[in-house]
């Protein structure tokens, strides 16, 4: 198996191919650029087969919010694989490849969009917290301010817009893609896609950015981004403000927001709506993972509240898709010391209660997403019940949400 | 208006006929007999329209956790209004005489499931966190370990399962109600419902109920009761073994429990039965509401991770449904510190900086449903955002969960 760097004069052809074929891109060749903006701004890695690129992976440099500093992502974007090369290992082996490259050029952590749950596991991704999709009638939408007249965002407005996304109020686990191309692409990847917001001189303070199906909608909003709390609200009478004409509203929750506080009578809709082709309803579902791929980067970023010493014993299961040379995952065991500073070094200290687990496991309790407690029920954490318990006391951390779509 | 403690003797037939007319009891002489516990085990009141009860409330006794303290609580069991006596005010006044009593009677806190949001609001009540409602198939549940032979529980149970309810597994929010009727009453109210689990002697240790609805089902859950993470999985495997014949289970999930980590290919069957009648699928939604009645109890439960004190000026509407003598709210002006040990008492420091909230969103940042910061947001909650920090870095609470259908 041939596993090397994407090049795109050599291989454009065959991987537009493998995305037609998984459905990812359709007949239509202007969608195309799309996939070029795409490539353009990812390191790709393709397998070879019979001398074709029948599986690619497509990597994106990104930071992630963590509490109140910034790490270093590499971001998954798309791993595809064509319908001659399935099952023979290619796109897991790729993907560690990529994930190694990533981890030698200084990513400390990595994350993607999974197809199901499972299969990235093998990697070492662990699963991150439930994301709420609402489908609503805009109408219903009690915001308690007006919103100002809106300016068109328009694909010309792509360099401003990512301005305007980076800039965005990110809590903590959010993420930034750093190049322009990514929102640019973003904006031409919807069908009939547009964007309402407010300009502050040549800045986009804040702005969504909606796909429109039919008169009617529903209208799928695919990003809010705004840099305080008012604006947010500002958007959202924005959407309320289109219910003359529009039914139909999706939007995947802002991070910290329980948007049913916002709707007029949430129940009464759902009922009215159930089964019908545009229902209102709220659905919730975890589609996002992530996993480490430095330790002592990852450790150094938390600001814990109180100190706790502990033994980890780390399990990676991607190290069995890479050669023996070169980067073998973070397997391994460590001292780690949380505190006001926190540190994990390679060793041991008989002193210290131990904590095992694979790294998708540690990954979610160190990024927030489940307490140490749950994660030993339901993932693949161990420990003593004391040092659990004391995990959860030291980190507390609010439910981290990725906030962009890759 | 009258309004009164209800007399079982006086007023069970109107109450009956409430029931009736609200669609919650059917023509069939044996389902009052549920009623008839449920009301016993109940504390109730009335508002009479020309001499009968015509609007009802019951209420409930029991306990919450607050982390690692337990408050006592009112549960608003019932609210019921007649065809001939809405939009006469009679609910909001009845459930306000309700509350009063609860208060003056101990309770610290009260709760209840509403039928939509907003009403309950005009009470003083905040909404609770998101819920999730999980419907698979039991044959995708993954659980790493065999199920010992259960053995049957049913209503003759009702004592020993309400033990095993009290004694269960109770994080944070956690709601145990006291009577044991309330439990038996239940478990007759189910259409066709069973109960599997185990016992240690005499004692129940984990068992669920559940109603089975066709040979395939769904089988839903309506509980889930155990005292260890292990005998959860153990119920969970239970289920699974089930699943020759069982093709649906609807199930809530367990507190702090991400259960779509133990479901195979949860995106594959939700795609496969999208918009069937039985569709997988996890859906959210906020169903309950919750007050404080007393401030001064409330706020001494919390042990905080950090000091923070502040004026709270909070605004409680309940007061306009009550007579001016007697229980008026919680509303007020308070001096509150939080810190290792906690306190809320009458009376402002010009020194401090100042909360003003309603006493449901207040509810709602004391008990950990949202951070300040959210609900200054969404709900009716306004700060410094110094202080807003302050308090989520101090609370810094799990999301809880009443775990308690009521």
């Amino acid at each position: 198996m041939i596993i090397r760097r994407y090049d795109h004069q050599r291989d454009r052809d065959s991987v537009l191919r493998i995305f037609r074929e998984i459905g990812w891109l359709g007949k239509e060749t202007e969608k195309e650029s799309i996939f070029d903006g795409f490539a353009s701004v990812s390191r790709g890695f393709v397998a070879e087969q019979d001398g074709a690129a029948e599986c690619g992976v497509l990597m994106h440099s990104g930071t992630m919010r963590y509490q109140e500093g910034e790490l270093p992502f590499a971001a998954v974007g798309a791993v595809t694989t064509s319908r001659v090369a399935r099952r023979q290992g290619l796109a897991a082996r790729t993907t560690a490849t990529a994930l190694a490259d990533a981890a030698l050029r200084g990513a400390p952590l990595a994350g993607l969009g999974m197809f199901d749950q499972g299969y990235y596991d093998q990697l070492g991704f662990g699963t991150l917290a439930y994301e709420h999709w609402l489908t609503f009638d805009p109408a219903t939408l009690r915001v308690p301010v007006r919103a100002r007249p809106p300016a068109r965002i328009a694909v010309e407005d792509a360099e401003a817009a990512h301005a305007g996304r980076l800039a965005r109020l990110r809590p903590h686990g959010g993420l930034n893609m750093l190049d322009a191309t990514f929102t640019r692409v973003g904006m031409l990847e919807a069908d009939n896609g547009f964007g309402l917001g407010y300009r502050d001189g040549d800045r986009i303070s804040h702005h969504f950015w909606a796909q429109a199906k039919g008169e009617s909608g529903p209208y799928q909003v695919w990003w809010l981004a705004y840099e305080n709390t008012d604006q947010l609200l500002e958007l959202l009478a924005l959407l309320h403000n289109l219910s003359d004409q529009v039914h139909h509203v999706e939007l995947q929750e802002p991070p910290q927001i329980q948007i049913q506080d916002l709707l007029e009578w949430p129940f009464r809709h759902r009922s009215h709506s159930r089964r019908a082709e545009h229902e209102h309803r709220m659905s919730s579902d975890a589609d996002s993972q992530a996993r480490i791929l430095d330790l002592p980067a990852c450790i150094a970023a938390v600001r814990a509240r109180q100190e706790l010493a502990f033994n980890l014993r780390l399990d990676d299961p991607v190290a069995r898709y890479l050669p023996p040379d070169g980067w073998q995952g973070v397997g391994g065991e460590y001292v780690v010391r949380l505190g006001a500073a926190s540190r994990a070094e390679r060793g041991t200290d008989p002193a210290l209660p131990v904590l095992s687990a694979g790294v998708g496991a540690f990954t979610r309790l160190w990024l927030g997403v489940r307490p140490a407690a749950s994660l030993a029920v339901t993932d693949d954490l161990k420990g003593a019940p004391e040092l659990l318990a004391a995990l959860d006391a030291t980190l507390a951390l609010p439910v981290p949400h990725f906030d962009w779509m890759f | 208006m009258i309004i009164r403690r209800y007399d079982h003797q006086r007023d069970r037939d109107s109450m009956i006929r409430v029931y009736r007319e609200v669609g919650w009891l059917g023509k069939e002489q044996e389902k009052e007999q549920p009623f008839d516990s449920f009301i016993l085990a109940s504390r109730g009141f009335v508002a009479e329209l020309d001499g009968a009860a015509e609007c009802g409330v019951l209420m409930n006794r029991g306990s919450m956790r607050y982390r690692e303290r337990e408050l006592p609580f009112a549960a608003v069991g019932t609210v019921i209004t007649s065809r001939v006596a809405r939009r006469q005010g009679l609910a909001g006044r009845t459930t306000a005489t309700a509350l009063a009593d609860a208060a003056l009677r101990g309770a610290a806190v009260a709760g209840l499931s509403m039928f939509d949001q907003g009403f309950y609001n005009g009470l003083g009540f905040g909404t609770m966190g998101y819920d999730h409602w999980v419907t698979f198939d039991p044959a995708t549940l993954r659980v790493p370990l065999r199920p010992r032979p259960p053995e049957r529980i049913t209503a003759d149970d009702a004592e020993a399962v309400h033990r095993a309810r009290l004694g269960r597994l109770r994080p944070h929010g956690g709601v145990n109600l006291d009577h044991p009727d309330l439990t038996g009453a239940a478990m007759r109210e189910a259409e066709n419902g069973f109960g599997l689990g185990y016992r240690s002697g005499e004692r129940i240790t984990h068992h669920l109920w559940a109603e089975a609805k066709g040979g395939s089902g769904p089988y839903e859950v309506w509980w889930l009761a155990y005292e260890t993470a292990d005998q959860m999985l153990e119920l969970l495997g239970l289920l699974h073994s089930l699943s020759d014949q069982v093709l649906h289970v609807s199930l809530q999930e367990p507190p702090q429990i991400q259960l779509q980590d133990l479901l195979k290919w949860p995106f594959r069957h939700r795609s496969r039965s999208r918009r069937a009648e039985h569709e997988h699928r996890m859906w959210s939604g906020a169903h309950y509401q919750v007050r404080i009645l007393d401030l001064a109890a409330c706020i001494a439960a919390v042990q905080a991770r950090s000091e923070v004190a502040f004026n709270l000026e909070l605004h409680d509407p309940v007061d306009r449904f009550l007579p001016q003598d007697g229980w008026r709210g919680a509303g007020g002006t308070y001096r509150v510190r939080l810190g290792t040990s906690s306190v809320a008492e009458p009376g402002s420091d010009p020194d401090l900086p100042t909360l003003r909230a309603g006493v449901g969103a207040f509810s709602r940042v004391w008990l950990g449903v949202r951070t300040a910061a959210s609900v200054a947001v969404t709900d009716d909650l306004d700060g410094p955002a110094e202080l807003l920090a302050e308090l989520d870095a101090a609370l810094a609470l799990p999301a809880p969960h009443f775990n308690w259908g009521f």
